[in-house]
């Protein structure tokens, strides 16, 4: 082969290249090659490094293959398909800590098939310049005196750089999305323990932490009460409820408060507001053998006005129940959530029993029977 | 030499001084410009953005923007012309002052100046309008109501920083590398008619030369 013929195959292979990297973008091409931006593809692809890829016609690509995708002929984004919806592809950085907004897979272009990284390819273009430079030296300095003109080559110079930057260096989409996770804080559950005198507030927190509570309000009807509260574990703050809380609700018989809690996060602060539902019943009342049991399901202590114990006997004979004794007892308080257990004497047969009370204004009498036998 | 050629050369003396000056100016300032903070970012996000590189931190975690890498890349030939024109000016000057043929200079400077009138205005432009299309995605709120109440994360501003924020508008860099072409094509058209002048003359003087010694 005639040195010739080794030019023309030179300019050729050239040519080709130019013609892949510039019109790559910009129109319909088999083959594209571009060059990576950013740390978005790290650790698979780094910046400068060179891609070779294929028009999806020719290479079809799949869940994890890594596409170019453009939106016009600037703004193109190398990244990995993650996820395939109907006629959309969702794309990823491997490197961001979220998926990209899903694109239409119109924009999808290449697949890439090869990665050249940029100490290779940057390597093999310096030492084949720098050869043919050493081997045309005598054409090239004839070159330049048959140009003559310094303006002609540094002009040329330029252009081909800015045009080879140009067509090489895809301006990539950016949306904070895709690169900052933003925190966020959820409500997983609030719940009133057991006696009532603390609240468990439960949270779903994304990326930040509880720092601690700086502040905590209970707010009933108008009210402001202030509590104490702190947090119990990395997602979850405990308040305590002072008595007077559900004192004051059951005062103005209302069945729910606010709690508010102010909490600093190692992000910002959070200033939550959680109503709770109080319900307001009867005592429990139930016979255990020879006793009463009373059960207090309030979050206030329940007085106990009056109690009387009527002790029974049955004369058989006459038939007719007779009051042997009857016993009036002491007022006594029932704590809330609590239990009071009324032991009553076996005398006679049996035994009423009979608890006044008042609930929410309104009195309330309670009666049951013992039997003794 | 004419009143006319005396004017025309003294002239081009005043123009490759202000071209040479003003293409070690305009390249100096154009690096400066791409390697200052172009926008400063406050809040949530944090840090700076320049030209040729930037620095931005979400919460002491750093931000990986890929246009913003694009945009370095893409700057590459930018500072590669600002170097070329540092050189080309100075150049010029030390062989204006020098008392040396300064003709090669005004032709580097003429170079710079076609460079500057095919492309890197446009191409500056370009990077601009990507930047600020950037930097306002930089801009967020992170505020928001949740289940969990009013969650305050606060937000970030982004603000142009001065000199460069201000000064690196499409419309600035025209005005600037307009500026540069206007003179470095005119210092280029005064060589050239100076030297035809000047070939003119010894042709003419060769001319009389030879039918005096002929006749």
């Amino acid at each position: 082969m005639g040195r010739g013929s080794t030019h023309l195959i030179t300019l050729i292979v050239v040519l080709f290249l130019f013609t892949l990297i510039l019109l790559s973008r910009f129109v319909y091409f088999p083959v594209s090659l571009s060059l990576v931006s950013g740390y978005s593809m790290y650790p698979s692809l780094k910046p400068g490094d060179l891609l070779v890829s294929l028009h999806k016609d020719i290479a079809s690509y799949g869940l994890g293959d890594i596409v170019v995708w453009c939106s016009s002929p600037t703004h193109c984004t190398v990244h990995r398909v993650v996820e395939f919806r109907g006629y959309y592809v969702v794309t990823k950085g491997d490197n961001n800590p979220s998926e990209d907004p899903p694109i239409p897979e119109s924009y999808v272009r290449y697949k890439v098939v090869l990665v050249v990284p940029s100490i290779a390819w940057l390597s093999i273009c310096l030492v084949f310049v720098g050869l043919y430079l050493i081997r045309e030296k005598e054409k090239i300095l004839a070159l330049m005196k048959d140009f003559g003109d310094v303006e002609l080559i540094v002009f040329s110079a330029f252009m081909v750089i800015n045009l080879a930057l140009i067509a090489l260096v895809p301006i990539y989409h950016f949306t904070t999305e895709t690169v900052i996770v933003k925190p966020s804080i959820s409500l997983r559950s609030v719940e009133i323990l057991d006696p009532g005198s603390l609240i468990l507030v439960r949270y779903s927190p994304q990326h930040l932490n509880i720092v601690n509570v700086s502040g905590c309000l209970i707010k009933v009807i108008n009210q402001l009460i202030e509590c104490r509260a702190y947090v119990l574990s990395s997602d979850s703050v405990v308040v305590i409820v002072p008595p007077e809380t559900y004192v004051r609700a059951y005062e103005v018989g209302v069945t729910s408060f606010e709690t508010l809690v102010n909490l600093t996060l190692d992000k910002g602060f959070l200033i939550g507001s959680y109503p709770l539902h109080i319900s307001w019943s009867k005592l429990r009342v139930s016979v255990n053998g020879s006793s009463l049991v009373l059960s207090n399901p309030n979050y206030v202590p329940i007085n106990i006005t009056y109690a009387k114990v009527t002790y029974m006997s049955y004369d058989e004979k006459a038939r007719i129940h007779k009051v042997i004794q009857v016993e009036e007892l002491q007022s006594f308080v029932i704590g809330p959530k609590n239990t009071h257990t009324l032991l009553v004497d076996s005398r006679g047969e049996y035994a009423y029993v009979m608890i006044k009370y008042v609930l929410l204004g309104e009195e309330v009498v309670e009666q049951r029977r013992i039997d003794f036998s | 030499m004419s009143r006319e050629e005396l004017i025309l050369v003294k002239r081009l003396r005043k123009l490759v001084v202000l071209a040479s000056a003003y293409s070690v100016f305009l390249g100096l300032f154009t690096i400066y410009l791409a390697i200052t903070p172009v926008y400063v970012v406050e809040g949530v996000i944090e840090g700076y953005v320049a030209l040729t590189h930037h620095e931005l931190m979400f919460y002491g975690t750093p931000v990986r923007c890929d246009s913003l890498f694009s945009v370095s890349f893409l700057s590459l030939p930018v500072l590669m012309l600002s170097t070329y024109l540092i050189f080309a000016g100075a150049l010029t000057l030390y062989l204006f002052f020098s008392g040396r043929n300064f003709n090669v200079g005004v032709r580097w400077l003429f170079s710079g100046a076609l460079s500057i009138l095919a492309f890197s205005g446009l191409f500056l432009a370009l990077i601009i309008k990507v930047l600020s299309a950037v930097v306002t995605q930089l801009s967020i709120n992170l505020n928001q109501v949740t289940s969990a109440g009013v969650l305050y994360l606060g937000a970030s501003k982004v603000s142009a920083v001065y000199p460069a924020g201000y000064l690196l508008s499409p419309l600035t860099v025209l005005v600037m590398t307009q500026t540069y072409v206007i003179l470095a094509v005119a210092t280029y058209i005064h060589m050239i008619v100076v030297d035809e002048n000047k070939l003119a003359r010894s042709s003419f003087y060769r001319e009389i030369k030879y039918r005096v010694v002929g006749s």
